[in-house]
């Protein structure tokens, strides 16, 4: 026996939702892999550096991120180190492999958009002053890399 | 004119009456449930073959069990046997075709070098992998278990 009209519809109205469901994933996942594409466009870069003074005084770096693509990427440092001047110099001003962000382990930028994160980095205490001079005349210049994710995927990105 | 849309448009809310009708209907209903269910396999498996960029929403169950489901909708859409089989024939192909698209398509839309077709090995590679042991086999099982309901509820 044919199926009923309210049964077919029924039956149309499931098979519209599987295709609804079925382009969703394929449009947010297609985002995704463009976004991955274009991740060399998130940007990184610095607007503001501070010393903070203490017994163990730290340098407080602003970041602005613009992340153009269409899919949020998230940022945490891998290897940024603040030095005195050109880094090929080897003026290193604050401790390797100490920098994290303030606040949370990772930072998120919203698609198309701008978010300011402060990385903080130790500094030995014998180069603070040279770091206080360096601050003030402008000097500094923080190289290294993030790592970016995008959805399950990271890449290291060059600062 | 009015006729013949009113005609397609029914055999289109109708895929099970159309399933039993004409030529034209059964040819028309084949097509529409085929290419649909080809579309839902084809971005499922690609979803799956991306599955580090998917969202998190779009697991491999969720995506498994669309391309099963689709399946299973074939032949609860093109109600009559005979339909039903060219309608998953077209799913096969179409989903077939699709699926290579997804992998071929966005080295022409970035406009990235494929080395003379080499660098597309891997991506068809993976596609075939899908195509053959995930998109194909859930659509078939899928066809099949509504077939043993078709049967078990007649």
């Amino acid at each position: 026996m044919v199926r009923s009209p309210r049964t077919q519809r029924a039956l149309l109205v499931v098979f519209a939702a599987l295709v609804a469901a079925s382009g969703a994933a394929f449009v947010s996942t297609a985002t995704a892999q463009l976004a991955w594409q274009e991740r060399d466009a998130i940007d990184f870069r610095p607007t503001g550096f501070e010393l903070v003074d203490g017994d163990e005084p730290a340098l407080r770096v602003e970041f602005a991120v613009t992340n153009p693509t269409a899919v949020d990427a998230r940022i945490r440092p891998s290897a940024l180190v603040a030095y005195d001047g050109d880094p090929r110099a080897g003026a290193t001003l604050s401790v390797p492999r100490s920098e994290r962000l303030a606040g949370d382990r990772e930072a998120t930028v919203p698609a198309g958009g701008t978010t300011t994160v402060t990385l903080v980095a130790d500094v030995p205490p014998e180069r603070a002053d040279r770091t206080r001079e360096a601050v003030d005349a402008d000097r500094i210049v923080v190289s290294g890399s993030f790592v970016v994710t995008v959805r399950g995927r990271s890449d290291t990105a060059d600062v | 004119m009015s006729e013949r849309t009113r005609g397609a448009l029914a055999t289109l809310t109708r895929p099970a009456d159309a399933s039993y009708g004409s030529r034209r209907e059964r040819l028309l209903s084949a097509l529409t449930v085929g290419l649909l269910a080809g579309l839902v396999g084809a971005a499922a498996a690609y979803t799956l073959r991306r599955g580090a960029l998917a969202p998190a929403w779009a697991d491999d169950t969720a995506m498994a069990t669309l391309v099963f489901v689709s399946g299973a909708l074939v032949k609860l859409l093109c109600q009559s046997l005979r339909t039903s089989v060219l309608a998953l024939a077209v799913a096969t192909v179409a989903g077939a075709g699709l699926a290579v698209a997804t992998a071929v398509v966005p080295y022409l839309l970035l406009d990235i070098a494929t080395l003379g077709g080499l660098a597309l090995l891997p991506a068809l590679r993976d596609v075939i992998t899908l195509l053959v042991f995930v998109q194909i086999p859930l659509q078939l099982t899928g066809y099949l278990v509504a077939i043993v309901y078709d049967g078990a509820t007649a």
